[in-house]
């Protein structure tokens, strides 16, 4: 049996409708596809301009922290060879303690730790009072007196004698030493506390160095009669 | 002295400062210089003393490892010619007559500590000056100048001064003009 003329029709008229419509989704979902390719790629290349761009700033971002590590360095260097009574130093002393905390926070923020060194400072006031600054980071290249003034916020009273190369420390936290008594440095050798002979500028800071000042009264060879 | 042979002493000598300076630096206040100084100007005159004194401390006042002397600097230079004018004036006074195996070297060793406690007096002194001025009070003074925390300092250089003293610088006295025919 053969399909009638107008069945035939029909089922043409209904492929060709299936195939208009069909080709018409197809155009239709071709072309949002060819939009979301298009914006794909802006994203794709908004996304690679920003990684650029954050990799340029991170270089940078750690560039500056090495500068900054480095002026820091310079500037300690600095503060240890400056007369103690001018303004410079005294500015710059009381700075370094919050440089020296800025530095730590920014190494952090990179998601590096600085290279620090971790010491062990004790300031004894001989009148019972006493203060630890324990596992305290130290940069790698401090003396015992710039690690003092930067662990003590500047608080550090001292005169400085260039033809020694060394600070005589005369007051500490407003504590002066009087005519008895007189502020001591000391360095703890693994087993007991001695006094140093050559003085806090002398002193490498290494890695868990333990330090300490005392004020002392001292005898006729002005040794110190005290221990901290 | 011929020129060339000024140039080549004042050179050689302030060379070898300059270089044990930097070898000694380890230890705080401990220096040839003083001795070198004294020598040079006993066996080549106070001028050529006093020239190598002040240029090799005008050297490492800016070279020192400890940093620049800075406004101390003329302080230290001056008091060199203090080495030179002793070193001057033993010539003057021992003149030939000098031995090692006499007791003009523990004279030398003598002369060179005095020179060092000088020399430590007037720095300190000028320490003071810097520290508190413009008017230091003679309280500032002195404590700065005595201040007992020097004491090390002091007595290392004084006591490295006197053994220099009596053990370099006599055989330096010595051997120094035989080696180079001495000054003409």
């Amino acid at each position: 049996m053969t399909p009638s003329r107008g069945v035939f029709l029909g089922v043409a008229v209904v492929l060709v409708a299936l195939l208009i419509m069909s080709s018409s989704l197809a155009a239709l979902y071709y072309g949002q596809y060819r939009q979301a390719y298009s914006q794909n790629q802006n994203y794709a290349e908004e996304l690679s301009s920003a990684l650029a761009s954050y990799r340029s700033l991170s270089g940078s971002f750690n560039s500056s922290l090495r500068d900054y590590n480095t002026t820091l360095s310079l500037l300690t260097i600095a503060v240890a060879n400056l007369n103690t009574s001018t303004p410079a130093y005294q500015n710059a002393t009381t700075a370094l303690s919050s440089l020296w905390h800025d530095y730590q926070q920014l190494s952090s923020v990179s998601g590096r730790r600085a290279l620090v060194y971790s010491a062990h400072l004790l300031v004894d006031f001989g009148n019972g009072t006493r203060r630890w600054f324990n596992d305290t980071s130290v940069d790698p290249g401090w003396n015992g007196y710039v690690a003092s003034i930067v662990l003590l916020k500047g608080n550090v009273q001292a005169t400085w004698y260039p033809q020694y190369g060394e600070h005589f420390v005369t007051g500490i936290d407003g504590i002066s030493q009087t005519t008895s008594k007189s502020w001591f440095f000391w360095e703890f050798n693994g087993t007991s506390w001695a006094a140093s002979q050559n003085g806090a500028d002398e002193l490498q800071v290494n890695n868990g160095t333990s330090i300490a000042w005392t004020l002392c009264p001292y005898d006729t060879n002005f040794n110190p009669i005290c221990t901290p | 002295m011929r020129s060339t042979a000024l140039v080549a002493v004042v050179a050689t000598f302030t060379a070898l400062i300059v270089g044990s300076d930097f070898a000694l630096s380890p230890f705080s206040n401990v220096k040839l210089l003083d001795t070198l100084v004294f020598v040079s100007a006993y066996l080549f005159g106070f001028r050529i003393g006093a020239m190598i004194g002040v240029l090799s401390e005008s050297i490492w006042s800016v070279v020192s490892p400890q940093g620049t002397a800075g406004v101390i600097a003329p302080f230290l230079i001056a008091g060199e010619v203090l080495f030179a004018l002793a070193g001057w004036g033993a010539a003057k006074a021992w003149g030939r007559r000098f031995q090692l195996l006499s007791p003009y070297p523990l004279f030398i060793g003598a002369a060179l500590a005095i020179c060092a406690f000088f020399w430590d007096l007037e720095t300190n002194l000028a320490t003071a000056l810097i520290a508190f001025w413009p008017a230091p009070s003679l309280g500032e003074y002195l404590c700065t100048a005595f201040c007992p925390l020097t004491l090390p300092f002091i007595l290392a250089h004084e006591v490295s001064d006197f053994a220099f003293g009596i053990v370099l610088a006599p055989a330096f006295i010595v051997f120094i003009p035989k080696v180079f025919r001495g000054p003409k």
